[in-house]
């Protein structure tokens, strides 16, 4: 499982986004959906639901890195 | 730090983990609680019965919490660029942030939980798709608009750094 959540978050970071729109019929995603329905667990299934979380998280912080000088401060 | 030096980075990243910390909250108290739809493993365990919605409830619940911990991160990434003065306190930068969060959230979110895994969709039923398309819009949306106020709020301070250099 840690695989396939690692694979998918690759997916979606490494690759334009509609790629990964057009992925649900790819065979991650399909191996995705046949292991919840298999045996879901509560850490998995966590696992999955942090995952959108995650990838605003790694937006949040790329910012956080790289944002611009700002100039005078106060504006609006 | 002295005043011209400030970034806003801090802001913006402040800005996006506050938009996806309340953006979470409308989702979970509208649709979760409020309609009834969108629950977190509605297409695995439709809540159809007592148990099922139990265990739903659970996972929203979740949900919340990690919503909860954005907010709180988001707070603290803020309130420490305002104490160290290393912020930039722009109001289109900020909303703006907040909106690009919300909207960020909501698109990935509906692509990986609703068109990648299928663990639920917004409105399960007849129409689900149409309803799933209208939350992607809705994410680009609203990023859109964060896009076009982040870009206001470097302009406008653009404009100042110039005014007060000359």
């Amino acid at each position: 499982m840690p695989a396939t959540v690692a694979l998918v978050l690759a997916c979606l970071l490494g690759a334009h986004p509609a790629l990964a729109l057009a992925c649900p019929d790819c065979a991650l995603a399909r191996r995705t959906r046949a292991f919840l329905r298999e045996d879901p667990n509560t850490w998995d299934h966590l696992a999955l639901l942090l995952l959108p979380f995650l990838v605003v998280w790694l937006v949040a912080f790329v910012w956080h890195k790289r944002g611009r000088t700002a100039g005078t401060g106060k504006d609006g | 730090m002295g005043r011209d030096n400030r970034k806003d980075g801090g802001l913006i990243a402040a800005g996006i983990l506050l938009g996806v910390g309340l953006g979470g909250f409308v989702d979970g108290i509208v649709f979760h609680q409020i309609l009834q739809w969108h629950n977190m493993l509605s297409s695995i365990l439709p809540p159809t019965n007592l148990r099922d919605m139990k265990i739903n409830m659970f996972f929203d619940g979740l949900f919340h919490a990690v919503a909860w911990l954005t907010t709180v991160i988001g707070l603290a990434v803020l309130w420490r660029g305002i104490k160290k003065d290393t912020i930039s306190r722009s109001t289109p930068t900020f909303v703006g942030a907040m909106s690009l969060g919300w909207g960020l959230f909501n698109f990935v979110e509906g692509l990986i939980d609703h068109q990648l895994f299928g663990l639920h969709h917004v409105r399960p039923g007849a129409h689900e798709l149409l309803w799933d398309i209208g939350f992607l819009a809705s994410g680009l949306l609203l990023g859109g608009l964060g896009g076009a106020l982040l870009r206001k709020g470097r302009a406008l301070s653009t404009s100042r750094t110039q005014r007060s250099s000359t």
